[in-house]
């Protein structure tokens, strides 16, 4: 749950969302869920001379497990806020 | 032309046709004569001609060109050149029963229907069906063009399999029983199959027996125009639909011509009267539609559509039948179910705990989701009602799954409402569901584990509880002599602080009574008494924390839940171990060869200056005076003062007790014998910093302070220092930074008043300076030093 927590926070906000694949897709962050499955609006992709077909393409949904990375703005990070929330998860699972 | 598929075997006037050299005009009668013959004792003759056969003669009217359709294929081709269809057709098939029964296919109607349509059967000549050609308008053609399923046929059951090889493209088994208006949903389902189906067909090789129809069929689009002149068509809606008009010709029936179709050309009728008021909003549409799908083969060029507009509306049709492929496929309750199945997966009745990032962060950062805070301080304050915390939830929801509804104006209240109640039921289910992590199933060999959403099956289970406790039983064994911390220990006491400062933090959002004592213990302030100068693993559990910049961060939050005499306690603990603060320890330049701190202790410096320094100075104004002076003592006893000067932190510890002395002082309320404690202790820390004064100011001090920065703790010390000493130590000390004092006025005369980048530095040196000056009665301007003029 902790990274879906994390991906709630930047909903609404670019993100590069590197896949398995290579592809490279720059979009803005619709949604996502506890898969981590993501929406993406008004996307370009960043190597797309290799994937030229995603020229049109303007929305994607990407199947949470294909993904590699997700690069973000640091701004957008609350870095100690993240540790506490990665230790509260580290407590629960300790917990159960 | 072997796509024709005659027989070689088959007679030799059959096969010598296509030679090329063979010009030789085929005569019907010579290709066909004799061939006719109907077998009667054929079992499918009633379905294959629709009546006993003793009424079939040879002229019925393949005499003019074998079959009706033969005729519109003549008509509808352009000029034969070589050997055209038709000519194949004619001297196609050798049986013609053969034909027929691949043409018709074998029907299994009730021969009830085949007597209903023996009294409509007639059949028409090629001038008849002409002449009905003709004198049907373009516009009522172009609604014939509309896709046959679209009219649902009651009843109609799909064709036999047999069909299929040769199905036209636009036939389309019926949705069978509803008229087309009623299920408006399926259509789209329709449409896409009639799309999948076309391609195929067109290009489908066909099988050798069907030779005759099949260019006719395939000529697809062409045919929509034509298949009016289907005998029963045409002949059947004057007796029962007086108005044309209203007549739709149902593609499906054009390559049937057999009893059944007639009957259900008869109730097509019948029903399409029914529901032509159903269907002329429709219309519109699928005229529309059917443009798109027979675009590249109008014959006839559409009378009200430009080009443009008919590419533009084909694709926009297309683009919808794709979206609108599989609507309708769920109903609302499948849906209800699946939305209530995510959300039993997200949903919690502790968001604070299991999406603790998400909404702490929406709380500390409320404008950069752009999400109201409003909405999320309710989630906040979670002494709220749970129904208010759902209501975040199903809000938080339906803002971030992109869903539709909420963008619904007012559909979105209801959508929100209904996802409140599904979000309620969810967390009630989930409270119910027993959280097993493990199920061995009888019978099993392992034990089945699950895996959600929330809880990610582990790959490994890594057992810590084990280890822990070996590490307590090593930890009870050594407890005897005074017990010697790794760097590991410090950092997992760390972390348990931390851990029970987040617990006391949750704790503290929904009451306001808050146990700290967990808190209190697990920082180990008393664990195990040290001072400066004792080996650096046997230092307080605590003070050895403070080296690590976790611990500076957390302190402020820690600091909260503490009460004044714990952090009095603290202070002490700090105070009698300064010296083995590694800022300290490590912060003074006299301890290095080169004078020079090592970038990695500056940084936890800096990191002191921000957040220590500042605490300290908060918890020292709940100080009374003997604790401060009691502090002082402690400080000076158990920590060489003149090498704690050297360092910036330690300076400015000393900065921050001294002042906050002397503020109290000023304020005049003390007794007696606390001034003179504090005069004693006072005079203790000047003799140990006597002479060692100087050494406060960094080698090359002129060099780093260069005005850029308006730090000045080193000023600011000396100020603090003068004040509280009388004039004689005010004396020494004047002595002693003498020097200094002019390096500064030198620096500050130096700077050219024209050199207007540089004249900040001037101020900010003067500023500095003159803090400490001002003490003594004295100021600095940029040529000299005088007397403060009252």
């Amino acid at each position: 749950m902790l990274f879906f927590s994390f991906f709630k926070t930047l909903v609404d906000q670019e993100v590069t969302v590197e896949l398995k694949n290579d592809m490279e897709i720059k979009g803005t962050l619709k949604s996502v869920d506890q898969f981590l499955n993501l929406k993406l609006d008004n996307i370009t992709c960043l190597n797309s001379a290799q994937y030229p077909y995603l020229n049109a393409v303007k929305n994607l949904f990407i199947r949470g497990s294909t993904v590699r990375y997700v690069h973000m703005n640091p701004n957008s990070v609350d870095c100690t806020l993240l540790q506490d929330a990665s230790r509260r998860e580290a407590m629960v699972q300790a917990g159960k | 032309m072997s796509f024709f598929g005659f027989d070689p075997t088959g007679p030799p006037n059959s096969r010598g046709k296509n030679g090329g050299e063979d010009n030789e005009v085929y005569d019907f009668e010579n290709t066909y004569d004799g061939l006719g013959e109907i077998e009667e004792d054929d079992a499918f003759n009633d379905e294959t001609f629709n009546t006993n056969v003793n009424e079939i003669k040879k002229d019925y009217d393949f005499g003019q060109g074998s079959n009706t359709k033969q005729q519109y294929q003549q008509a509808s081709i352009p000029a034969p050149t070589s050997i055209s269809y038709a000519q194949a057709a004619v001297s196609g098939p050798v049986n013609d029963d053969e034909f027929m029964q691949d043409l018709w296919g074998s029907s299994n109607t009730p021969s009830l229907q085949q007597e209903d349509s023996k009294q409509e059967r007639k059949i028409l000549s090629l001038e008849e069906i002409e002449a009905q050609l003709t004198a049907i308008d373009q516009g009522q053609q172009q609604q014939q063009q509309f896709p046959p399923q679209l009219y649902g046929i009651p009843g109609m059951i799909p064709p036999p399999p047999q069909f299929g090889g040769y199905m036209m493209p636009g036939f389309m088994p019926p949705q069978y029983g509803f008229p087309a208006g009623m299920i408006p949903q399926q259509i789209p389902i329709q449409q896409q199959q009639q799309q999948n189906n076309q391609p195929p067909q067109q290009e489908q090789p066909l099988p050798q027996e069907q030779v005759q129809p099949q260019p006719e069929i395939k000529q697809e689009a062409e045919e929509s125009v034509l298949v009016e002149v289907n005998p029963a068509s045409i002949v059947s809606p004057k007796q029962t639909a007086p108005k044309p008009v209203t007549h739709k010709v149902d593609l499906s029936n054009f390559p049937v011509l057999g009893s059944k179709e007639a009957v259900q050309q008869q109730q097509l009728h019948q029903h399409q009267l029914q529901l032509q008021a159903q269907l002329n909003e429709q219309q519109q549409q699928q005229q529309q539609q059917q443009h798109s799908h027979h675009h590249h083969h109008h014959r006839q060029p559409s009378v009200e559509l430009t080009p443009e507009q008919q590419e533009k509306a084909a694709r926009r049709q297309e683009k919808v039948s794709r979206i609108m492929k599989y609507s309708g496929i769920m109903n609302p309750k499948d849906k209800d179910f699946v939305t209530r199945f995510q959300l039993s997966q997200i949903v919690t009745d502790d968001p604070y705990n299991e999406d603790f990032y998400a909404q702490v962060f929406k709380v500390i950062h409320p404008k950069v989701n752009g999400v109201p805070p409003s909405s999320n301080q309710s989630g906040s304050v979670a002494s709220g009602g749970e129904s208010q915390q759902n209501n975040s939830i199903a809000q938080a929801y339906l803002d971030h799954s992109g869903h539709r509804l909420g963008g619904r104006y007012k559909r979105a209240d209801v959508a929100l409402q209904r996802m409140q109640q599904q979000v309620q039921k969810a967390v009630t289910v989930a409270k119910e569901r027993p959280k097993l992590t493990q199920f061995a199933k009888e019978g099993a060999l392992g034990k089945i584990s699950f895996s959600s959403g929330k809880k990610p099956r582990q790959q490994l289970e890594i057992i810590s509880k084990a280890a822990e406790r070996q590490k307590e039983q090593n930890e009870t064994k050594k407890k005897e002599g005074t017990k010697r911390y790794s760097k590991k220990d410090i950092l997992s006491i760390l972390e348990n602080i931390i851990s029970e400062l987040m617990n006391v933090e949750s704790e503290s959002r929904t009451s306001t009574e808050v146990d700290t004592t967990k808190l209190w213990e697990s920082l180990k302030v008393l664990k195990q008494p040290s001072s400066s100068g004792d080996e650096e693993s046997e230092v307080n559990p605590f003070i050895q924390c403070l080296n690590y910049n976790k611990m500076l961060k957390i302190l402020s939050r820690l600091f909260k839940f503490l009460t004044r005499e714990q952090i009095l306690t603290i202070t002490t603990l700090i105070m009698s171990n300064l010296e083995n603060l590694s800022v300290i320890k490590y912060g003074s330049y006299t301890t290095y060869s080169d004078n020079k701190i090592p970038e990695k202790i500056n940084k936890l410096v800096e990191a002191y200056s921000l957040t220590f320094t500042k605490i300290l100075m908060n918890s020292v104004l709940d100080f009374k005076f003997n604790e401060i002076s009691g502090l002082l003592y402690i400080l000076n006893g158990h920590n060489n003062s003149a090498f704690i000067s050297t360092t910036k932190i330690g300076l400015s510890i000393l900065t921050t007790l001294l002042s906050r002395a002397e503020l109290i002082i000023g304020e005049g309320q003390i007794s007696a014998t606390d001034l003179s404690e504090w005069s004693s202790c006072y005079d203790e820390l000047f003799t140990s910093l006597e002479s060692r004064i100087a050494a406060i100011f960094p080698p090359n001090f002129d060099k780093i302070d260069d005005g850029s920065s308006k730090e000045n703790y080193i000023w600011q010390f000396l100020a603090t220092l003068s004040l509280g000493g009388k004039l004689s130590h005010q004396r020494i000390i004047v002595d002693e930074v003498r020097d200094e004092i002019f390096s500064v006025m030198n620096r500050v005369k130096s700077i050219d008043n024209s050199d207007l980048q540089n004249l900040y530095k001037k101020q900010n040196l003067l500023n500095n300076l003159n803090m400490y000056l001002v003490v003594m009665g004295l100021v600095a301007d940029e040529n000299e030093i005088k007397e403060l003029q009252q």
